[in-house]
Formats: C-alpha cells, structure tokens, sequence
C-alpha cells in the first residue's frame, strides 16, 4: 500500500488492523479445530469406511445419504428428535414465563428462591439422566407410590415405550426450563418502566399489563430461545443414554443418538457420518430463517469509538 | 407496576413455591439415596426418614478408578479453561475495540461453530485420533474442549468489556501505550471479574462433559462423568455409590455456578444487565 492510499484509509480501519492480530490465534484455532474436522466428516460420509468390515474404505459417492432414506430407524428417529426437540418447548416456555414474572415482581421472602430456580442449569446433563433415571425406577424412585396415594396406577415409565419418550420430556422441562426463565427475566429487566407507568395511569390491570406489555415484548426473547432450544435440543445425549438408551425397543432414539451408535455400536463410521451431517442440514433448513433474526439479537453491543 | 391483587400475589408465591419444590425435591431425592443402605432405597413406601450411611462415599473415596478420574477431571477442565484464556481473552480485547464487517463476522462465526452439535465433531474426532494417536490421552480432550470454551468466554465477556469505558486506554494510547500495554495495565485489572466468571462457567462446562469423553477418552482417561456411568454398566445396582459419586460431580458445579449466576445472565443478554 503506498503512503498516500494509507493516508486516507479511514480511521476505523487502520483502528482495526493494529486489533487484529489480537484476534487471529483465536480465530485460527477455532477454525482448525472446527472447519477440519467438518471437512474430515464431510470425507468420511462418502466412503464406506466401517471398522468391523474386512475391506478397506471405498469411495462411494452419495451411496450413504441415499441408503438414509430407505432406512426405517433412520425416519422413526427423526420422528422422535422432533418430539424430543418439540415436545418440552411449550412448556418450558410456559414454565419459564411465569417463573420469569415471579422473580420479575421481586416478592419478599423470595430471594433465596431465585438462586435455587438456576441449579438446573450448572448440573451436569448426566447426573441430571441418573437423577431421572432413579425416580422412574420402581420402587428406587417412589413417584408410582406416591402416585397410588392418589390412587393413580403408574406407568412402568421407562420400560414403556410411549411413557419412555415422556420421561425424558419430563427430564428436560426440569433441566432447560431455568435458561429459559432468565433468558426471559433479563429481557424483562430491559423494558421501559413508563410504558407501565402509562399503562397504570389509564387503568390496566396487573393482568392486563403481562398480558398486553410484557408478552409482546418477549416475542425477540421467545425466538432466540426456541432457537437455541431446537440447536440444543441434540444436548440431550446424556440423558438418553443413561436413561433409556434408545430403548425401550428404539422408542427413545434420536438422531443424534441413532449416529452415535451407528458409528460406535456398529462401528460404520462413514455411514454415522451421513447421518448426523444430515440431520445438521436439516436442522439449518428449518433454522435459516430464523437464525439472521438471531444473530442481530444476540450481537453483543457495538463499541463506541 | 400496578399493585396486585391479593388472589394474584398468592397465585405468584404459589407457583414460586411449587417450582422450587420441582427443582429440589428430585435433587434430595439423589442426594438422600447415596446415605441410605439398599434395603432402604428399595423400601416400599419410601423412607423418608433413614438412618444414614456414609458406606457409599467411603467406598467410592477408596476405589483407585474413581479417584483417577476426578483426577483427570480436573487435569482436563483446568487446562482447557487456561489455553482457552490464553487465546480468548485477547480475542475479545480485539472484537470489544474492531468495527466493521470482519469483527460482526467474525463473532458470528465463533458463535455458530459453537452452536453445532457436538455428535457432528465427535466422529472425525475420534477417526483423525485414532490415526495420529491421540485416542484416551489428555491432550485430545482438552483440545476438542477448546471448541466450546473459546466462544464461551469470548461471548461471555464481550458484553462485559463493552460496558466498560475506553476513556482510560484511549488516552493511554494517545499517551504512546501500546495496544498490550492498554490490555494489560488497563482492561485486565477492571475485568478480572469477568474473567473469573467466565473460567469459572467454562469450567463447569468441561467438569460437565459427557460425549467426547466418552469416546475420545477409553481405559486411562476416563472422566468423572464417564466413571459414573461405568459404575452403571458394571456394578448396575449399587446405586448408593451411583448417587455419591453424583454428588461428586454435581456439588462443585453448582457450587461455583452459585458464584457466577450475575454474570452468566449477564452474558447471556448481551451486557444488558450488569453484573
């Protein structure tokens, strides 16, 4: 570049190259760590590299994502990440939402309240599976007697595939329900006390206020959060596994979950490959929309020069 | 906000109140069970009230593989919090002070490699360690951890650092600081709460880890969360010791989540709220 064009190169972007190298080591490690192996998987999905079969690798071209499809545990399982993905969503946001307006309103004595709200979130997702798994155990978790008392006769929960599924729904409105609450309470914080100021001054009720104030301004909040839910709703691994396994009978398997043992059970690794690269595009299909809304919300705050 | 009536203020402590129930109930129900003997973990009506036992966390204390693996635990979450500071805390310096088009991007980038699942990194993870050896070593974890901590403070401390005025290092740069200098004599000393938040959080993310460990990690270096599950395959009813080794994992988590809970929410809203 010569002296002249660096003379009237503006401000902000000679500001920016002496920033730059601060941020290089990260974004290259970052992208090694990431975009390789992306690249490695996106290999693999097209060969039939298996660890069991006595041929080497072959390239094959798209034979795998064809097989995909003529794969009924392949379907059933997107069937059943979609109830595993969609199924806790409304009452997570349900849940969250009132648990945000508690904390929102401040009530005395409920301090302490709020810090216990969080434990889910730091808790680790498989003790979050053991814990489950100990209370739909017969006899171990008491919920079926406590049950009777109601005079309720308990499902056999996760030896039964439909109540199986429903366990681990259970498990996950407990675990994300928090995140949820104070992704929503914070917006909360950032709402404009004279809108309720005004509001009061014409007469709404408290009622009236959640209901046509607040509600509608969580409408950004809601989206970022079913986004991340729908991206996270994969997180669940642990839990499975511990809890059911998949089982009974395949009821319970994801995915996610049907890659992880295509690839470690049964050792076909370019086939598991096809799999999960699959349900990510998929998962991008029905995020694309959405995700360029998310990503204005989620910017952190320019800064000023 | 207007005043509530009383039926809405009760309805609000009773929601309150029965969530907290939801939360802690299951918790103890865990919790109860690693100090009972098996006959009153299997007794029908629950016991509500036992004498306890401390058997479980005594065996669990003098099982060599359990101890190993809260060694490694902490021998992998520790060095992946370190390298991840090394390279993310000047990061942020940099994307806090950038404009542009290349700092949005680049943001956005780390944000979305990190929102990929993990299942998706796990199995060319585990074919290119397979190759080059890094299969069940320590090294191996703590690099794929580094995907999902990087961001994590990046993102974490953005907001954070933003809040903070530059009046000090711009005049320190107009004094003839350099952009190191600034950094460390300047934005360090008034973030270092953030940056113990963030590590702290980080921490617990890789304390928490399942799935790579599970696979990239096989007879050495078994974490705790993949021990526990052992305990599961192997020694499938004892539960007492599955419950007091969850203990183990779960209280130093949410102990230190107890002490970061400001600022994770502050990082999660974009430097809305302040810690």
């Amino acid at each position: 570049m010569s002296p002249s064009q660096a003379l009237y190169e503006p401000y902000w972007k000679r500001r920016n190259r002496s920033f730059r190298p601060f941020l290089l080591p990260a974004l290259a490690l970052i992208l090694v760590l990431t975009v390789i192996p992306l690249l490695i998987s996106l290999a693999i999905s097209m060969t039939s590299l298996s660890y069991v079969s006595v041929r080497g690798p072959r390239f094959i071209w798209f034979d795998n994502y064809i097989n995909l499809f003529g794969d009924p545990r392949f379907i059933r399982s997107l069937w059943q990440s979609a109830v595993l993905i969609f199924g806790p969503l409304p009452f997570q946001l349900l849940f969250g939402f009132l648990l945000a307006v508690v904390m929102n309103e401040r009530l005395r004595g409920l301090g302490w309240l709020r810090v216990i709200f969080i434990v889910p979130m730091f808790f680790p997702p498989i003790v979050m599976g053991l814990m489950w798994k100990v209370l739909f155990t017969p006899q171990l978790g008491g919920i079926n007697y406590y049950l009777s008392l109601l005079g309720i006769s308990g499902p056999t929960w996760l030896a039964d595939p439909t109540y199986a599924l429903i366990s681990i729904v259970i498990a996950t409105v407990w675990g994300w329900t928090p995140f949820v609450a104070i992704m929503f309470y914070t917006a909360m914080q950032t709402f404009p006390s004279d809108l309720y100021e005004a509001s009061r001054i014409d007469g709404a009720s408290w009622l009236q206020q959640n209901r046509f104030i607040t509600l509608p301004l969580l409408q950004n909040t809601a989206l970022v959060v079913i986004v991340f839910r729908i991206m996270e709703g994969l997180a669940i691994f642990p839990i499975i596994y511990v809890m059911t396994a998949g089982g009974p009978a395949g009821s319970t398997e994801t995915t996610n979950f049907y890659a992880f043992v295509s690839g470690f059970e049964f050792l076909k690794v370019g086939y598991a490959s096809s799999i999960i690269l699959t349900f990510l595009a998929i998962l991008l299909i029905i995020l694309a929309p959405s995700i360029r809304m998310l990503l204005g919300n989620v910017q952190p705050r320019e800064a000023k020069l | 906000m207007n005043p509530r009536s009383k039926g809405i203020v009760v309805a609000l402590y009773g929601f309150a109140i029965f969530w907290g129930g939801v939360i802690l109930v299951p918790f103890f129900w865990l919790a109860a069970l690693s100090v009972k003997t098996r006959i009153d973990a299997f007794s029908v009506p629950p016991k509500l009230f036992f004498e306890p036992t401390f058997v479980a966390y005594s065996e669990i204390l003098r099982d060599s593989k359990f101890l190993s693996a809260v060694l490694n635990s902490v021998i992998i979450s520790v060095s992946a919090v370190t390298l991840s500071l090394l390279v993310a805390v000047p990061a942020a310096y940099a994307l806090r002070n950038m404009v542009g088009p290349f700092r949005r991007n680049s943001t956005l980038v780390l944000l979305l490699l990190r929102m990929v699942p993990g299942m998706v990194y796990l199995l060319p993870y585990f074919v290119l360690y397979d190759r080059i050896g890094l299969l069940d070593t320590h090294i191996g974890l703590i690099l794929v951890h580094l995907i999902f901590n990087v961001p994590l403070i990046i993102w974490m401390l953005l907001p954070i650092w933003a809040a903070i005025p530059d009046d000090l290092g711009e005049a320190a740069r107009i004094d003839g600081a350099t952009l190191l200098q600034t950094l460390f004599l300047i934005d360090l000393p008034l973030l270092k709460g953030g940056i113990l938040a963030s590590s702290i959080l980080a921490f617990i993310f890789s304390w928490n880890e399942f799935l790579f460990a599970l696979i990239l990690g096989r007879r050495e270096v078994i974490t705790l969360p993949v021990a526990i599950v052992n305990f599961l395959a192997f020694e499938g009813t004892e539960w007492g010791k599955i419950a007091a080794a969850s203990m183990f994992i779960v209280l130093p988590a949410i102990i230190f989540g107890f002490f970061v809970r400001r600022y994770m929410i502050a990082g999660m809203t974009g430097g809305a709220v302040k810690g």
